[in-house]
């Protein structure tokens, strides 16, 4: 039987290895349709070409590999592939600094730390960082996510 | 946007978004978030929520969409946002997105729009709250 990820397991000091993949045109097509993204940005206008030099993909999608599954997925995958979160989890807070855009066809790195764990209310808290580079080795977007751990 | 095209005060938004469970679905297949809370209601059910909510990232791309139509480049490069998630969204409940420029600050040779950002649904429950702010012209 799988073996659950719990609070208890958590730790500040915890090795999470980077994950790291492509940012593929369909994939950013298939978010744009989810999200009913409409800004001239995201496709070949003029106001693209203008700002970034061509279209760019909406910032939030380098979240998506920021989000908690995929991250802890990079983690068991090195020391439990036996291992799974705990169902139940809830994203309490987010926070995201935009810094560079990005666009399809990038290849994206994110590296992601256990930055705080705390019991608040009778609620289990945990707080990860992560920092999301591009192939060239720039920044382009850095977050932070607040779970409340089921158990 | 450039700084002498805003204001302490001036109004973002809205900008509104229906969620179904078709677009929570899409939203499943495009994020790979495939946790059953949010597509699979016989689960959800029988959670606290009482059914199917969407995911919390859906919302915020909704925020970042409407960042994007206010400030264009200067959210795309340069944004930055915290948000509470306070409620869960519901397959059937419009999504409203709204905010208010609460500060210009000085930012090195840039100003920045600090602004107060919500989404609420149908009954004006806010479901997410926090700031965003953008780098202007």
């Amino acid at each position: 039987m799988a073996k659950e990820l719990l609070f208890e397991d958590i730790s500040l000091d915890m090795e999470i290895p980077p994950s790291t993949y492509e940012l593929r045109p369909e994939a950013v097509q298939r978010y744009l349709e989810a999200v009913e993204a409409e800004s001239p940005y995201w496709r070949d206008t003029e106001e693209a070409r203008a700002a970034f030099g061509g279209p760019v993909a909406p910032p939030t999608v380098a979240g998506i590999y920021a989000r908690m599954t995929p991250v802890f997925q990079a983690y068991f995958q090195a020391h439990d592939p036996e291992m799974k979160l705990p169902p139940g989890l809830i994203h309490a807070r987010q926070t995201f600094e935009f810094h560079a855009p990005h666009r399809a066809g990038d290849v994206l790195t994110t590296r992601a730390r256990v930055v705080a764990k705390y019991e608040r209310k009778g609620r289990k808290y945990v707080e990860v960082e992560t920092v999301t580079q591009n192939q060239r080795g720039e920044t382009v977007v850095v977050g932070k996510m607040t779970c409340i751990w089921p158990k | 946007m450039r700084r002498d095209q805003i204001a302490v005060g001036q109004e973002l938004g809205p900008l509104r978004r229906l969620v179904t469970q078709e677009k929570i679905n899409a939203y499943a297949e495009a994020s790979g978030d495939f946790n059953p809370i949010h597509v699979d209601p016989e689960f959800a059910r029988k959670t606290p929520y009482g059914g199917t909510i969407a995911h919390g990232f859906l919302t915020v791309a909704y925020l970042s969409e409407m960042m994007t139509q206010c400030f264009g480049k200067g959210w795309i490069s340069g944004g930055r946002m915290e948000v509470t998630f306070r409620a869960p969204v519901k397959p059937g409940s419009t999504v409203t997105v709204r905010g208010t420029v609460v500060e210009i600050a000085q930012e090195g040779d840039r100003a920045r729009a600090e602004c107060e950002v919500w989404c609420e649904v149908d009954d004006g429950t806010r479901v997410l709250t926090g700031r965003a702010s953008a780098l202007l012209e």
